[in-house]
């Protein structure tokens, strides 16, 4: 049974955990407060906005879909919210009656999923008087309906409760036998006739003439019960697989349904605060956006004013953020990482036009402020934290490098961040790099291969920042530089020697690839 | 070695312990088993020979059995099955042999023993019986209706539409939804039954009223064919469990440590003796961490190896590895490794160091002599001398003085063997060569390898340093720990 109201992967409540480096990404781009504004304090919600950012969406159509459901939540919220509460319900009677832990024997299976099984059909009977007629409904919503009516309807519901209350006494059933070489009775399956003793007293009389014997079992018999108890279980193996097989579907079900209402009901609380300031993107190659805005300083309510910011990079793979301090480049650098987050995840983002091409991941390299405990370790710890995201790093990722490799001085730092980064971009990554790095923008503007992308952030003559992030070259802000040349004049022309040096390094790296 | 053989009895029911300790003095018969093992190495073959060992019984071994059963229609039943599945699996074994081309002489005259015996008049009219009457029992089918410990046995009149078929039909809208990919559940596999339950019994005893003359043929089956057994066949299906039992574990250690068992060549005279990618099957069998394999060699002018090294090294491991192939080699049983040659040394003597701390000093060493003296005595060309750190409790010098001797002792009678030692001075001997167990290198880390190499006492020193970047050409150098 599908529920294809997001997508048709259905994944939504297959175990997930933040691995170490998602969980980075999660607290550098500050997703907590979005999340917490979703959930509401429901765990579970929080839970499938956060799965949602790192199972993205990877096509045009797949985001269309989603987001034609996005939107008729937002027109509809009360529905989902109505299912989400059913699911919630039963998933608690069921989590509270269930009581297969691991493999269970075929009797206690069957009994078991035969009371689990009515729970399940009587949440299907609440959905059902839940649906939707008057309301235009989105083509997935109108589906699902309409699939849950093929199932149910047309007398069906009633047969299989009639079946399963049939199926109470399970200790009650005629089965038949034939001597086996192995010193037992090969039984078949249980008969449909003797599932109930009234019944079976009627048809009693009809088999008066054949020959019969009735013996007991000693209940202190242990050898002779279990046997009996290993009868039944051989009985009612194949019925038992069946009627678990059905549990199981509507299980299933019923998970991803939770799954997938709760993160629709997630979203539409988020909607609410941010009070239509979002809209729905396109994936396409291009990068291209206007009135791009920080989710978390949107939803904050200590500022009344948050600058949009454009980006128009086309399909440059390389964006280099530099400027004042205080500017706002991480703030862009986070709301850039959350709008690819969002608009993967085929949600609403905050910005008044948005277009990106689908990554595959989205991976934060932010400088670490509680490093500076352990500051002999600190590149090391940098460098360790890169080469993890190598190794995980998939066909067209983003990363966002924020101060990157600034643990060590300028020189050094540009050099690893120019490699890194070069690297990187020759695996069809897509780098946003924040950096104080003057060396390291100089190096990349040299390497035109990379088509890098420069902006800055603005700071005025009077030093008040405007938090604009405009197109723009990188300053040299470092007057340390300065004077060296000063001192050095010709010789302090290092930047082409070093290119060389650096390039040398990156094709001995790649050649070991 | 007893863990070894331990481990090999319990993969068997039979009792086979005696074979192992009776090593073979003789390369023919050697060659006799190892021809067995070769055949059995078949996987077709293995799996059916496997099969036999599961389903064929000896007679000694039911007859006590069906003679402590109380209800006559179990009892006789019990033979008719036992019966009828010893000769399934005297025909399955008899195909086996014959499919399989077998090219070992023992398993080829077993082939010519079955294929008279199985067509021999009485036999065949006791396969004839035993299906003329299982055939009549099979055919009654009866209904058993369950309440509770209640149970009713009655002739059945014909079987009525199943529970599954109700299930299936009425939630089939469902069912077709049905996606692979979601979690069915598991549900226990219902046990078989393994023993005679008293349920089965019951039911029997109400079957033998139910149809008294199906069950009237059987008790004269029963009083009939009791007695009958073939002594050959029960004993080959007794020492068949010895090879089982060795394959069995041996293919096990194969798989889990991908390693590989090889058959040991007899060694000519001057010809060098080796075994490649060998390893300690007893730690193999026991452990299930990655094992190390190690090659053996003692060339023919050679008559000790002296193994030097780090602790836990292997070096140990190495010797036991060495003395246990010598042995299971006289078993005729295959042994770890890739390829080997090697002399048949009828004597493998250990001296290991004892763990007895409640002893004076002079105890302990006196001891150490005792039992090497006694190793001496007993020692000749046959034999092959396992001796790890002796004299541990003397001093350095002594212990060496007195290793020497032992070793020329040795060596004057014509034994061979392994000195585990940390005298390094061992090796300028003659008619020794040094091994070594080894160090990762720039670490400490062992890597359980142990080579043939001079020995050398820096080397773990050495790379101790370099991972600490600290010997004197690193300081010189002034690299730090920053890689």
């Amino acid at each position: 049974m599908k529920v294809d109201l997001l997508d048709q992967r259905n994944q939504w409540a297959t175990d997930w955990q933040l691995s170490e480096l998602q969980r980075a990404t999660y607290q550098d781009l500050e997703l907590q407060p979005l999340v917490d504004a979703a959930s509401q304090d429901d765990d579970f919600i929080a839970k499938m906005m956060t799965k949602s950012f790192f199972e993205p969406l990877t096509s045009q159509p797949e985001i269309a879909y989603r987001q034609a459901t996005l939107q008729y939540a937002l027109q509809e919220p009360d529905y989902f919210k109505q299912i989400y509460q059913i699911c919630g319900e039963i998933d608690y009677e069921v989590r509270h009656r269930l009581w297969i832990i691991d493999e269970e024997a075929a009797t206690y299976s069957l009994s078991s999923s035969v009371s689990l099984t009515k729970i399940y059909l009587g949440g299907i009977q609440k959905i059902i008087a839940a649906a939707k007629t008057t309301t235009t409904l989105s083509p997935a919503v109108q589906q699902f309906q309409q699939r849950l009516n093929n199932i149910f309807g047309n007398g069906q519901m009633a047969a299989m409760l009639q079946l399963l209350n049939d199926l109470n006494n399970n200790h009650f059933y005629g089965v038949e036998g034939h001597l086996e070489a192995n010193f037992s009775t090969a039984v078949g399956e249980r008969e449909i006739q003797h599932v109930n003793h009234f019944v079976d007293r009627l048809t009693e009389k009809l088999r008066l003439g054949t020959r019969k014997v009735t013996f007991e079992i000693n209940p202190r018999d242990d050898n002779g019960s279990q046997a009996v108890v290993r009868l039944g279980n051989r009985a009612s193996f194949k019925s038992a697989q069946s009627i678990m097989t059905v549990f199981h579907i509507l299980k299933a079900f019923f998970n991803e349904l939770r799954a997938q209402t709760a993160w629709l009901v997630g979203m539409t609380q988020l909607a609410q605060p941010l009070a239509n300031q979002f809209c729905y993107p396109t994936m396409t190659p291009k990068v291209s956006g206007q009135g791009i805005k920080n989710v978390v300083l949107l939803l904050s309510q200590q500022i009344c004013q948050v600058i949009g910011n454009d980006l128009d990079i086309e399909l440059a793979p390389c964006l280099v953020i530099t400027g004042a301090n205080q500017g706002g480049k991480t703030t862009f650098l986070r709301a850039l990482g959350q709008a690819a987050l969002m608009a993967n995840a085929g949600m609403f983002v905050c910005a008044t036009q948005l277009t990106l091409p689908g990554y595959t991941n989205v991976w934060t390299h932010f400088k670490r402020e509680e490093d500076t405990a352990i500051a002999s370790g600190k590149l090391d710890d940098e460098l360790k934290r890169m080469a993890t995201i190598v190794q995980q790093l998939g066909p067209h990722d983003l990363i966002l490098m924020n101060e990157s490799f600034s643990s060590t001085n300028e020189h050094e730092g540009s050099t690893i961040n120019f490699e890194v980064t070069k690297g990187l971009l020759a695996r069809q990554a897509t780098v946003f790099s924040v950096s104080h790095q003057y060396e390291y923008t100089q190096l990349l503007k040299q390497a035109t291969d990379l088509k890098p992308v420069f902006m800055r952030a603005q700071r005025s003559d009077d030093g008040a920042r405007s938090f604009q992030i405009l197109p723009g070259p990188a300053l040299k802000t470092s007057f340390g530089l300065d004077i060296f040349r000063k001192k050095f004049k010709a010789e302090a022309n290092v930047t082409v020697p070093l290119l060389e040096k650096a390039n040398s390094t990156i094709s001995e790296q790649t050649t070991g690839d | 070695m007893d863990q070894l053989f331990d481990i090999f009895q319990a993969a068997t029911r039979q009792s086979i312990k005696t074979y192992f300790y009776q090593p073979l003095t003789d390369w023919s018969a050697i060659k006799y088993r190892q021809n067995v093992f070769r055949d059995l190495a078949d996987v077709a073959c293995l799996t059916k020979i496997l099969q036999f060992e599961r389903q064929f019984r000896c007679h000694d071994d039911f007859i006590t059995e069906i003679a402590s059963i109380h209800d006559n229609e179990v009892k006789w039943y019990e033979l008719l099955i036992i019966q009828k599945r010893n000769f399934a699996a005297l025909h399955d074994l008899q195909r086996t042999l014959q499919n399989n081309s077998v090219k070992s002489q023992a398993l080829l005259d077993l082939a010519d023993y079955l294929n008279h015996y199985l067509q021999a008049a009485e036999v065949t009219h006791l396969q004839a019986e035993i299906d003329r009457i299982f055939g009549t029992l099979q055919q009654l089918h009866y209904r058993l209706i369950v309440d509770g410990l209640k149970i009713t046995v009655e002739e059945t009149t014909g079987f009525e539409s199943g529970l599954d078929d109700a299930i299936t039909t009425t939630f089939a809208s469902l069912l077709a939804t049905d996606d692979p990919e979601i979690n069915h559940g598991k549900i226990k596999k219902p046990e078989g039954e393994s023993d005679l339950s008293n349920l089965q019994a019951m039911i029997l005893r109400a079957l033998g009223q139910v149809f008294p003359k199906e069950f009237h043929d059987l008790r004269d089956f029963y009083e009939q064919y009791i007695g009958y057994a073939d002594a050959t066949i029960d004993q080959v299906a007794n020492e068949l469990n010895f090879y089982l039992a060795v394959i069995k574990v041996e293919q096990h250690v194969a798989k889990t440590q991908q390693t590989t068992f090889c058959y040991p060549d007899l060694a000519a005279t001057g010809q060098d003796e080796q075994v490649t990618a060998s390893f300690d099957l007893t730690l193999a069998a026991k452990n299930h961490q990655q094992i190390v394999t190690n090659d053996y060699l003692l060339k023919a002018n050679e008559q000790f190896l002296i193994i030097s090294g780090p602790n836990q090294g292997g070096k140990t491991t190495y010797a036991r590895m060495v003395g246990e192939n010598y042995y299971l080699f006289t078993l005729g049983v295959p042994i770890p490794g890739q390829q080997a040659t090697l002399h048949l040394r009828q004597q493998v003597w250990t001296h290991f160091e004892r763990q007895e701390n409640e002893r004076l000093l002079t105890g302990l060493l006196a001891a150490d002599v005792d039992r090497i003296w006694q190793i001496a005595q007993a020692s000749g060309p046959d034999s092959f001398v396992i001796m790890n750190e002796l004299f541990s409790s003397t001093t350095v010098e002594d212990a060496e003085e007195m290793a020497k001797k032992v070793l020329l002792i040795l060596e004057q009678r014509g034994a061979h063997g392994i000195y585990v030692t940390f005298l390094e001075q061992l090796n300028t001997l003659p008619a020794t060569a040094s091994m070594m167990s080894q160090v990762v290198p720039n670490s400490t880390t062992r890597s359980f390898k142990v080579i043939r190499t001079a020995p050398n006492g820096r080397a773990y020193a050495v790379s101790l340093l370099q991972a600490y970047h600290l010997t004197a050409a690193q300081i010189k150098a002034g690299e730090t720990n920053e890689s």
